[in-house]
């Protein structure tokens, strides 16, 4: 599944991503490498983009960005 | 203490992620004596000062780098930190130490560019600020293996509060002596990015311990209600209606002063100045000319004081965040929104803001269509028009046609605007939408300091325009309105003068001359190049159903758009003195005949148009001084002019043609 398929408050970690890009290059220096834990903490009031916890701190992603990451929920 | 002696002043560098309180160290260091300018060729603002030590006499500069999350980098700011840190950016020197700052509660992610500029080689200094705050929430940092396993020299700050300053003050000249350079046990400059991110988990899991349970901090709690899908939109307009309408009220009493100091100081300078032409140049030139512009500096410094206010707060993030799907409808970023909404008070300051877009092509669109935004220099305009010509009637007995133009004018702007930046992200300045990935940094209490200090910063830059681009396009539409000028209609003035003087009484003579003085003042401005300017455009902006007088008035209102009612009042001969609620002005302007048709000059079509015309014309100097040089050559404001003046054109000439099809005059 990929990070766009969570819901508000569930968490995941970061398997891989699908493609590649600059932007994945960046999600990565940001800390979010394979092995990461994330948190999908909200979605922006129009539904898009999504605000996600990283290693203690808030990030915001668009949605079709982070279709590109492949992710496993944690129960 | 004995300090290696080199020819050019040492240079230490601050180096840290965006919002871990650089700049609040730079701010305690330097005590607040800095200088700002832009890096060469790009618009990365370089920041330094001088750095106070204890034991050493020689002068050691202080540069404060912009945030980097890199040195890998993607935007101009990271470029710039690369080149600083390999000692390749010119004007700048290679730094003899590096401070590197990390936020203690965002510890794990900062070690990422922390070990990228240990590898680099320059000797160090970590300072983990924020330290209180961590440690408040029970994280635990154990500083002496920190040392041990990085091989750094490490501080701990608060410095907000200024806690650790003055350690960090002697590190730094110990430092300096020293040169001792980073040790750190691993090279990492093989490692790909994922295997430097398992080193600083292993690293972070012998020297940090996280708290045991996540505190939900009050951060949390404030974007509960800030990002909320409801009360999230309620707070972002309570907050844009609160900084609009301050900047309203709170600048106005400030510009009207200003707005009398330039013309006190006119006065002033008309009386030491020989009349003529010197004295033309500078009282009407230069001074009227510059303090245009400068009236708009309340407006501007206010507009800058809220920016950084909202955004050392966290909440410029926020309403980037909340705006982002709206702004990508138009193809721009959510960063784009705030430079968007500044730009109704001034686009200025709208433009400078856009500094914060990372991608070149988002950045350029949201530039072009700032102007759009209905700025305040606009309101004269609009309320001299409809004063004189829209009626008072109401539309179904509820909404008055006044306001009901006034609001089409600022509706026209958006769509005008959001069009445009649509069109050129699909033509112009094509590209794939650039990625919105934003911090959100958590909240926190703005430092009155700091905000002064970026308003202040940024307000000099507007200063220092308007005292040179902006002083040099005042002297050139002062020859334009002034010259050339005409012996006729002096002399025949004069002698009409003469006659006065023998025919009428002390104040039926004062009152002609006043009138006289005024007639000759709009004669000459007919005469002038100007003046000739509007008769050779007047077939041009005929279709508008503009006459030459108001082509006269679109030529010098590029001054700024305000001025269009002070030249209208010389045209009509009411004196420059008149503002937009002259009753003077207006009754002069609705009595204005065609001379041939004997039909009046202005109607409520004609007064429409004249509005969209200026919603859509880029009538402002100042906006070209500054795209100039935040674009960094002419090709870009050239071409602003061109498409505004087309797009202003076309809504004229639409609106009039329009309007006579529908049977109004």
């Amino acid at each position: 599944m990929f990070l766009s398929d969570l819901q508000v408050k569930e968490k995941a970690v970061v398997q891989g991503f699908q493609g590649e890009s600059l932007l994945q290059e960046r999600l990565m220096e940001l800390g979010v490498v394979p092995g990461t834990t994330i948190l999908l903490k909200r979605f922006a009031p129009l539904g898009d983009p999504i605000e996600i916890i990283v290693r203690g701190y808030s990030l915001s992603i668009r949605k079709e960005d982070a279709k590109q990451i492949l992710v496993d929920r944690l129960s | 203490m004995a300090i290696p002696v080199s020819s050019s002043p040492l240079t230490v560098a601050l180096i840290g992620n965006p919002n871990v309180g650089k700049t609040t160290i730079f701010n305690a260091l330097t005590g607040l004596r800095h200088n700002t300018a832009n890096y060469p060729g790009v618009t990365v603002e370089k920041r330094w000062g001088s750095l106070k030590l204890k034991n050493t006499v020689e002068p050691v500069e202080l540069i404060d780098l912009p945030g980097a999350y890199s040195l890998n980098p993607q935007s101009p700011d990271e470029e710039i930190v690369r080149n600083v840190l390999f000692g390749n950016q010119t004007g700048t020197t290679k730094p003899d130490l590096v401070v590197m700052v990390v936020d203690a509660n965002n510890f794990n992610r900062n070690l990422y560019l922390t070990l990228q500029v240990m590898a680099v080689g320059l000797p160090m200094i970590l300072v983990l600020n924020m330290w209180d705050e961590a440690m408040q929430s029970g994280k635990k940092i154990n500083l002496a293996k920190l040392r041990a396993e990085l091989g750094v020299v490490a501080v701990t700050t608060e410095a907000s509060l200024g806690v650790g300053i003055e350690l960090l003050r002697t590190a730094i000249e110990t430092g300096l002596v020293s040169q001792s350079k980073p040790n750190l046990r691993h090279d990492i400059s093989k490692m790909k990015t994922t295997e430097r991110y398992q080193l600083i988990d292993r690293l972070a899991s012998q020297m940090v311990t996280e708290p045991a349970e996540e505190v939900r901090t009050i951060s949390h709690k404030i974007d509960d209600v800030l990002t909320h899908p409801i009360l999230g939109w309620l707070v972002f307009v309570v907050v844009m209606g609160v900084i609009f309408q301050s900047i309203f009220s709170w600048a106005t009493p400030l510009m009207d002063l200003i707005s009398k100091g330039v013309e006190e100081l006119g006065k002033l300078a008309a009386a030491f100045l020989p009349a003529g032409p010197l004295e033309s140049l500078v009282v009407d030139g230069v001074i009227a000319g510059v303090g245009n512009v400068i009236v708009f500096v309340p407006q501007i410094f206010l507009l800058f004081f809220f920016i950084a206010f909202f955004e050392d707060f966290g909440y410029m993030a926020r309403a980037a965040f909340v705006l982002d799907r709206v702004m990508k409808k138009v193809g721009l970023n959510g960063k784009a929104f705030l430079p968007l909404l500044s730009s109704f008070a001034c686009a200025i300051p709208g433009i400078m803001a856009t500094r914060t877009i990372p991608d070149k092509n988002d950045r350029l669109a949201t530039i072009l269509v700032a102007p759009l935004m209905s700025c305040s220099a606009r309101l004269p305009v609009y309320a001299l028009m409809i004063g004189a010509f829209i009626p008072d009637g109401r539309f179904l007995g509820i909404f008055g046609y006044k306001g009901v133009t006034l609001f089409s004018m600022y509706f026209l702007s958006i769509f005008a605007g959001l069009g445009m930046a649509t069109l050129f992200r699909k033509t112009l300045l094509k590209g794939t939408l650039s990625p919105f990935l934003l911090e959100l940094p958590p909240y926190r209490v703005p430092r009155l300091q700091n905000v002064m200090l970026v308003m202040w910063d940024r307000g000099k830059e507007f200063i220092k325009n308007a005292g040179t681009t902006i002083f040099m396009l005042s002297i050139i539409l002062w020859f334009l309105v002034s010259y050339p000028k005409s012996d006729a209609v002096k002399t025949h003035y004069q002698n009409l003068r003469q006659q006065a003087a023998q025919s009428l009484q002390a104040d039926d003579f004062k009152n002609k001359i006043v009138v006289l003085n005024h007639e000759e003042a709009g004669e000459q401005l007919k005469k002038s190049f100007a003046g000739r300017l509007g008769r050779v455009i007047e077939p041009v902006i005929r279709p508008l159903g503009f006459d030459w007088k108001i082509g006269i008035g679109l030529v010098s209102s590029f001054a700024a758009r305000e001025v269009l009612v002070s030249t209208l009042a010389i045209i009509y001969n009411v004196g420059d003195d008149a503002n937009e609620n002259s009753k003077d002005l207006i009754a002069a302007l609705r009595k204005a005949k065609d001379p041939v048709t004997n039909k009046p000059v202005y109607t409520p079509l004609i007064a429409i148009g004249i509005m969209v015309f200026f919603v859509l014309a880029c009538q402002c100097m100042s906006t070209v001084a500054i795209v100039r040089r935040e674009t960094g050559g002419w090709g870009w404001p050239l071409f602003m002019i061109s498409y505004m003046t087309f797009l202003a054109w076309m809504g004229a000439f639409l609106v009039h043609q329009g309007g006579k099809l529908l049977g109004f005059e």
